[in-house]
C-alpha cells in the first residue's frame, strides 16, 4: 500500500514539475547587450528570421536582401522562414525555441510581448550601434514600437489611411474634397445615386466600422481625441468628441438605412482589395483605405481617375486635419535568442537598409520607415502616394498607445462600435462609459 | 425475439462465477514485458498526445499562464473559471451562438438525413446512385466544403443570381449576421450523407412483416412510420443526435473558414466571428483567447468547462434516451 502511494506521489510530483517546466523560465544569455561592429571579423553565425510575409514577391525581396547581406558579411547566414504569425511565434517561445528575429504585422502585440519579456529591449543595442531612433525613424513609428521606456521593436514599412474619392463624380457634382465630417456627410448625400426601384446604385460614403479598414477612422485621430488619456485610462466617458463621432457615424448609416448598408458591406467586403472594389466599380464615390490601395488600383484599373486626401475631421477639430492613424510592420529581437548580437545586426540591416526598405515598399505597396529611405523613395512625390507620406510624417499622426492587453482593447472597442451601429446601444454616453470601463479593466488585469 | 447467449463461464443465475482465490495463474514477468511491448505504441501515444496535454490544460487553467511569456506563472485558483462568467461579453455571445447551433442544426440535420434515407429506400430504380449522390458531400473535406458554399452563397454568387431571375432578392448569407448561421445549417444538411447512410441501413433492417401486419390492420403510411419505423430506428436517431450534439458543441472549422473568407480584408485576428460576432462559437472564442490574446490559462479553463458541459449533457441525454430509444427485443 505504502509502495503504491509513494509511486503515485512520485508520478504526480514529476507531472507537476514537468508542467511547471513547460511554462518557460526567463531567457539567459552570456552575450552583453551591445551591438557588434559591422565589417569586423566575426565567427560564423546563423540567425533565424521569421516573418508573416508569404507572397512570392515579398519572399523574393527578403531573400535578395539577405543574399546581399551574406555577400557583404560572409560570416552571417540568415535562415529565412516566411508565413509565421504571432500565434506561431508565441508557441515557439513557449517551446523554448524562438526565432532570433520575428517580423510581425500586428503592432498591437508589441506592449504585450514587451511586458511579458518575450522580446528584448533594443535600446542598449541601438545605443551601442550608434542608431539614434529619433533621427532615423519618423515619430509615428515610435508610438507603435515602444512600451513605456522600452524600445521593443523596430518599424519595417508602415501603413497610413486616407480618403479616396472619384474625381469624375466630384467634378460632375461641382464638389471639392471634404475637410470635415459634416462636409463628408453633405458630399456623401449629394453623390448618392438611387436606382428607379429605390435601391441604392452609388453610395456616397459608407462609414460602418467593420467595412474594409474603417476601424482606423475610429481611433481618435479624426475627432481630435486620445484613445487613452495621460492617466492611461480610456477617454470615452470624459471626452464628448467620441459621442459626436458616433453620432456622425449613426446619422450617415441611418440616411442609407441599416439594411442597405448591411447589403453593401456584405457585397463588397470580400472585394475591398480587388477589381470588385466599390470605388472602382462605381458603387461608392468615396472610401477610407490604406496606401496599399494605390498600388492595387494601379494594377487593377490603371486609368481610374481618383484623388486622395486626408480623412476629414470632426467639426471643431480642424487643427488635426492632415493627421491620421499610422501603424505598420514591426520587427522583434527575441529575448530567448542565443545569438542576440548577430540577430540585432540582421534586424538593424533589415529595418534601416534603404535599398531593401524601398524595394519591399514597392513590392507590397507600403511606406518606407526611415527618413533616409523616404528621401530616396521615388514614389514620395507621386500625387497619389504623397498624401500618405504627408500623413505618415504629420507630427499629430499616431496609433493609440499600446498596452499589455495586446489586441484585446481594440477588439473590445470594435465590438462595441458594431453593436452601436446595429442599434443595440440605445444610450451612446452610457455605452461609451461602459466600454471604456471594460477596456480599463482589461488593461488593469493584463498588467498596465 | 432475440436471445443473447450467456458468456462462457457465467453462472446460471447471470452472475459470473468468481474463480477461487489463488487459482488464477500469475503471468510471468517476461510475459508482462511482451504485453507491454505490444501495448507500448498506444500507451506512449496516449500518454504524450492525450494524457499529458489534457493534464497540462487542467494545470494551466488554474494559472495565469500566457503562451510566450517569460513572466513567472502564478497559481490563481479558480479565477479563470470565475472570469468566464463575470468578465467576458464575448463568452456569452459564443455560448448563445453555440447553443443555437445545437438546438437548431443538430435536430434539422438528423431530421433531414432521416427524410432523405426514407425517400431513397423507396426509390425503385437507381437507389444506389441516389444514395451515392447524397453520401458524396460528406466525403468532401470540411474546409473545401466551406469554401464551396462561400462561393455558392456569395451575395452576388450563383444562388443569388438564380434568385434574382425569379424576382427574389437574395440575402447576404455568410456576410449577413442574420443569415450566417442558417447558411452553416444549409451546409450541414448538404453534408449529412454519412448519417443518411446509417438511417437507410436501419430502415432497411426493420422487419417487413411488421409493416405487413400494420397494413392488414389498416394503418396508413404516417401511422406505419410513427409506430413502426420510428421506434425501430430510435437507436440510430439517438446516435445521430448524441454525436451531432458533441460535434456541434466543439464546432470550429466551418465557422472559422466561413468568417475568414467572407471578410477578405482583415488580419487573422479580425476574422473570428465575422460578421458581427454572429459566427463566434465557443471553440472559436477559445481559439481567440488562446492564440490571439495568448491567455493560455483562460483558454484552458474554457476547454475544461466545455468538457464538463459536454460530459454532463451526454449523461443527461443518455438517461433521457431511455424514454424514447427502443432496443431490439422489446427493451428500452
Amino acid at each position: 500500500m505504502f509502495k503504491s502511494i509513494t509511486g503515485a506521489a512520485a508520478v504526480t510530483a514529476a507531472g507537476v514539475l514537468l508542467l511547471a517546466g513547460c511554462t518557460s523560465t526567463g531567457p539567459t544569455s552570456a552575450e552583453p547587450d551591445t551591438a557588434i561592429t559591422p565589417g569586423a571579423s566575426h565567427k560564423p553565425a546563423t540567425v533565424t528570421v521569421w516573418t508573416f510575409n508569404h507572397l512570392p514577391n515579398e519572399v523574393a525581396a527578403f531573400k535578395s536582401t539577405l543574399g546581399r547581406l551574406h555577400t557583404k558579411y560572409p560570416w552571417l547566414t540568415v535562415k529565412f522562414v516566411p508565413n509565421k504569425d504571432d500565434a506561431a511565434y508565441a508557441k515557439a517561445v513557449a517551446a523554448g525555441n524562438p526565432p532570433d528575429v520575428f517580423i510581425s504585422s500586428t503592432p498591437d502585440n508589441v506592449a504585450k510581448f514587451c511586458y511579458n519579456g518575450t522580446v528584448a529591449d533594443l535600446k542598449p543595442y541601438l545605443s551601442s550601434a550608434g542608431v539614434d531612433t529619433a533621427k532615423t525613424f519618423p515619430p509615428a513609428t515610435l508610438v507603435y514600437t515602444r512600451y513605456q521606456s522600452k524600445q521593443c521593436a523596430l518599424p519595417l514599412l508602415t501603413d497610413a489611411f486616407a480618403l479616396y474619392y472619384n474625381k469624375k463624380t466630384f467634378d460632375a457634382a461641382g464638389l471639392k474634397p471634404p475637410r470635415t465630417l459634416a462636409e463628408l456627410t453633405a458630399a456623401a448625400k449629394k453623390l448618392t445615386v438611387k436606382n428607379t426601384d429605390g435601391s441604392i446604385k452609388t453610395f456616397g460614403f459608407v462609414p460602418r466600422s467593420d467595412f474594409d479598414v474603417n476601424r482606423y477612422a475610429f481611433t481618435g485621430a479624426h475627432n481630435g481625441s486620445d484613445f487613452y488619456g495621460k492617466d492611461g485610462k480610456t477617454t470615452f466617458a470624459s471626452d464628448p468628441k467620441w459621442q459626436q463621432l458616433l453620432k456622425w457615424d449613426q446619422d450617415l448609416i441611418d440616411y442609407y438605412g441599416k439594411a442597405n448598408v448591411q447589403k453593401f458591406v456584405g457585397r463588397y467586403q470580400p472585394h475591398a482589395d480587388d477589381a470588385g472594389n466599390p470605388l472602382l466599380t462605381g458603387a461608392a464615390a468615396m472610401e477610407f483605405d490604406g496606401e496599399w490601395h494605390v498600388g492595387e488600383i494601379a494594377s487593377e484599373k490603371k486609368d481610374f481617375d481618383y484623388g486622395v486626401v486626408p480623412m476629414p475631421v470632426l467639426d471643431g477639430s480642424s487643427g488635426t486635419y492632415g493627421a491620421g492613424s499610422t501603424l505598420g510592420t514591426v520587427a522583434y529581437l527575441s529575448a530567448g535568442s542565443q545569438h542576440k548580437q548577430e540577430a540585432f545586426f540582421a534586424l538593424q540591416q533589415l529595418t534601416t537598409d534603404t535599398t531593401f526598405l524601398n524595394t519591399l515598399a514597392d513590392t507590397v505597396y507600403n511606406i518606407p520607415t526611415t527618413f533616409a529611405a523616404l528621401k530616396a523613395w521615388d514614389k514620395a512625390k507621386d500625387p497619389h502616394w504623397k498624401p500618405f507620406v504627408d500623413i505618415f510624417q504629420n507630427p499629430d499622426s499616431s496609433y493609440k498607445t499600446l498596452t499589455p492587453a495586446g489586441v484585446e482593447d481594440m477588439d473590445t472597442w470594435r465590438a462595441f462600435l458594431l453593436e452601436y451601429e446595429q442599434g443595440k446601444v440605445k444610450d451612446a454616453a452610457a455605452g461609451l462609459a461602459a466600454v471604456g470601463k471594460k477596456i480599463d479593466s482589461l488593461n488593469s488585469e493584463s498588467g498596465q | 425475439m432475440t436471445t443473447v447467449a450467456a458468456p462462457v463461464g457465467d453462472a446460471p443465475g447471470g452472475t459470473r462465477a468468481r474463480p477461487a482465490r489463488g487459482s488464477r495463474r500469475r503471468p510471468s514477468r517476461a510475459r508482462w514485458w511482451v504485453v507491454l511491448g505490444f501495448l507500448s505504441p498506444f500507451v506512449i501515444g496516449f500518454a504524450v498526445f492525450v494524457l499529458y496535454p489534457v493534464s497540462a490544460t487542467l494545470y494551466y487553467s488554474l494559472t495565469d499562464f500566457q503562451a510566450g511569456s517569460y513572466r513567472p506563472v502564478q497559481f490563481v485558483g479558480l479565477r479563470n473559471y470565475r472570469a468566464l462568467f463575470s468578465q467576458s461579453d464575448t463568452f456569452w455571445v459564443a455560448v448563445r451562438n453555440t447553443v443555437w447551433m445545437v438546438v437548431v442544426m443538430v435536430p434539422l440535420r438528423t431530421g433531414w438525413a432521416m427524410l432523405t434515407a426514407w425517400v431513397i429506400i423507396r426509390v425503385k430504380r437507381g437507389r444506389a446512385v441516389y444514395r451515392t449522390l447524397f453520401f458524396l458531400p460528406s466525403m468532401v473535406p470540411v474546409v473545401a466544403a466551406a469554401l464551396s458554399f462561400i462561393v455558392l452563397l456569395n451575395p452576388v454568387g450563383p444562388l443569388n443570381r438564380l434568385l434574382d431571375l425569379v424576382g427574389v432578392s437574395g440575402p447576404g448569407w455568410f456576410a449577413d449576421p442574420a443569415w450566417s448561421k442558417p447558411s452553416l445549417v444549409l451546409m450541414a444538411l448538404w453534408a449529412s450523407g454519412n448519417v443518411m447512410v446509417i438511417f437507410s441501413a436501419a430502415m432497411l433492417d426493420v422487419p417487413r412483416e411488421l409493416y405487413e401486419a400494420a397494413e392488414l390492420d389498416g394503418a396508413n403510411a404516417l401511422q406505419k412510420f410513427r409506430s413502426i419505423t420510428l421506434p425501430a430506428i430510435s437507436p440510430v436517431i439517438f446516435f445521430a443526435l448524441l454525436t451531432g450534439m458533441i460535434y456541434t458543441f466543439q464546432y470550429f472549422t466551418e465557422a472559422f473558414v466561413a468568417s475568414s473568407s467572407a471578410n477578405a480584408t482583415s488580419s487573422s485576428n479580425d476574422l473570428i466571428g465575422y460578421p458581427g460576432n454572429s459566427l463566434l462559437f465557443y471553440s472559436t472564442e477559445l481559439y481567440r483567447q488562446g492564440f490571439s490574446y495568448f491567455k493560455t490559462g483562460y483558454a484552458s479553463a474554457m476547454a475544461w468547462l466545455l468538457f464538463l458541459v459536454i460530459f454532463a449533457a451526454t449523461v443527461v441525454f443518455i438517461r433521457a434516451s431511455r424514454r424514447f430509444v427502443h432496443h431490439a427485443g422489446g427493451g428500452r
